[in-house]
């Protein structure tokens, strides 16, 4: 029997890579961070809380709506408010700070909806949990089997996209060399609406399945940034391949962390958890600034074994 | 070919180009000429629509093409080389050349490479490597190769020897005047300014974002007091 910590580890590790996955791709392609990447995700625990209590679906079944919503609003946020500011010449600190304003104008719709839930049907929609609406899958919850597969899934898809595809292939060049992208017949304003649109989707697909496993409320996603900021500056901000690797070893760190700490210190501890991410964050600044896909592995193992 | 008229332009709120005016003809070679920061780069990325342009007009064969985004001025028929960084690194020869080909069809993308190879044949020989690891004159190879993928009717080159050895330079502009005979006009920005003068046509000498001289570029490396001015020519 698995012990019931090392499945939490899991599943919300997976989820947590499937959000930093797309967090990095904004990253990557604009430079910008992205502040208001939380409440895309908060966006899709909602569409589930709807779809298992107000339209009376499976979850599952609405993935693609929670994709498609959280990827529309991205996109919207990029198109309409980032692209024009940025091409009047606005600063990288100034767009950040937009997407900081954007994430209140998000919290409030949110907030907004959840009153709509709770006055208009009656829902428990300030503070909410889905395991009930979970389907089971040889006894266990689905959440547990299809939050893995779903992050196997998404960065399967996105390796064969971004190495086999010629949009993929653009995307590359367009993150590496935009004015020689654009020089060379690129369309740079799509590829960073895609890119924009992908990450939204990503943050809606992981959020909706976050209240099968985990208790959700309108600010849920402001609190689950500090990781994905810390797994995104784990792995290397330049590496989608990191982004994987720097959520899951950030999202294990996190609940297992707090695990092992409570059994020494008490169950005091837990309200501390958030603290585990910016203490990530400090070491890799400290250590290795460029994060675990940034360290030149094969010589520290070269230099390693010379000393043995 | 090429009509720049009245072109104010520089980058947000820096004006680097002032009232430019220059016209290119069909299959010159054109070197533009004139000491650092006076705007030579500006105003082919202008061209490309990689600048801010405040005013002025940008004609391609009597098209406006002012304001174009510049995988828009590429269809057009434009192909641009920047100094640095006119490969993509982290992409292979071959996913370069690809790439290039973006706007054809993947059938007359794999034809126009075989016919590319065939005038590169040397980028042949690493189409598996990727371009971050090759020398300064194979990179500047690719990237001419990439520019001649989609036929173009313009080639810019922003100082294409710049840092390569005096084999790999002499190499590479062999290739531009075998491009320029094929009836493709050329514009060149080069700092060793007599030698790109030689194999120019016409010249365009630029100083503080204007255009100082425009004519015969025979006549500019024979001007007693331009080129030794600007450009440190000591006469004949």
């Amino acid at each position: 029997m698995v012990e019931p910590i090392v499945i939490d580890g899991i599943v919300y590790a997976t989820l947590l890579a499937c959000m930093t996955i797309g967090f990095t791709l904004i990253l990557m392609s604009t430079k910008i961070w992205n502040f208001a990447y939380g409440s895309l995700a908060t966006a899709g625990a909602y569409i589930s809380l709807t779809a298992a209590e107000v339209w009376k679906l499976s979850i599952y079944s609405q993935l693609l709506t929670a994709f498609v919503l959280s990827g529309i609003v991205s996109f919207v946020l990029y198109r309409f408010l980032v692209r024009p500011l940025s091409q009047r010449g606005i600063s990288l600190d100034g767009l950040f700070v937009l997407t900081f304003a954007f994430n209140f104008v998000l919290l409030g719709f949110l907030n907004i909806y959840a009153d709509y839930l709770t006055n208009v049907f009656k829902l428990r929609a300030r503070l909410f949990f889905l395991r009930g609406a979970d389907i089971q899958i040889f006894g266990t919850p689905g959440v547990v089997i299809i939050s893995p597969l779903l992050a196997v899934s998404i960065i399967v898809v996105l390796h064969l996209f971004l190495t086999r595809t010629k949009f993929g292939t653009a995307m590359r060049a367009t993150i590496e060399n935009p004015p020689l992208a654009g020089s060379v017949g690129v369309n740079v304003n799509l590829v960073y609406s895609v890119s924009w649109f992908l990450a939204g989707g990503l943050a809606g697909l992981a959020g909706a399945l976050l209240p099968l496993w985990i208790l959700c409320y309108p600010n849920i996603g402001d609190v689950i940034m500090l990781s994905v900021f810390a797994a995104s500056i784990l792995g290397g901000i330049h590496s989608i391949y990191g982004a994987v690797i720097g959520g899951i070893i950030a999202g294990l760190a996190e609940v297992w962390g707090t695990s092992a700490l409570s059994g020494v210190f008490g169950s005091g501890v837990i309200q501390y958890r958030p603290l585990i991410p910016l203490i990530i964050v400090v070491v890799i600044f400290l250590t290795a600034p460029e994060g675990i896909t940034g360290i030149e592995w094969r010589g520290k193992l070269t230099k390693r074994m010379r000393k043995v | 070919m090429l009509k720049i008229s009245g072109l104010n332009a520089g980058y947000g709120k820096f004006q680097v180009l002032f009232d430019v005016d220059v016209e290119v003809k069909k299959g010159k070679i054109v070197t533009i000429v004139g000491p650092n920061g006076s705007g030579k780069s500006t105003l082919i990325k202008s061209v490309m629509g990689l600048t801010k342009v405040y005013s002025g007009k940008i004609l391609f064969k009597d098209e406006d093409i002012t304001h174009l985004p510049t995988h828009l001025v590429t269809k057009r028929g434009i192909s641009y080389l920047p100094q640095t960084g006119n490969v993509f690194g982290n992409l292979t020869v071959e996913e370069n050349l690809m790439l290039a080909g973006y706007t054809l069809s993947k059938e007359e993308t794999k034809k126009r490479i075989e016919e590319t190879l065939e005038e590169f044949p040397l980028v042949k020989k690493y189409l598996r490597k990727k371009c971050g690891f090759l020398s300064g004159g194979e990179r500047q190879m690719v990237a001419m190769a990439m520019a001649m993928m989609r036929k173009p009717e313009m080639i810019l080159f922003d100082e294409p020897v710049a840092s390569l050895s005096p084999k790999a330079a002499a190499e590479v502009l062999k290739k531009i005047m075998e491009l320029n005979e094929k009836g493709i006009t050329v514009i060149l920005i080069e700092q060793a300014a007599k030698k790109a003068l030689q194999l120019a046509d016409d010249a365009i000498l630029m100083t503080s974002g204007k255009v100082a001289y425009k004519g015969s570029a025979k006549n500019l490396l024979a001007h007693p007091e331009l080129g030794k001015v600007y450009l440190g020519i000591k006469g004949k």
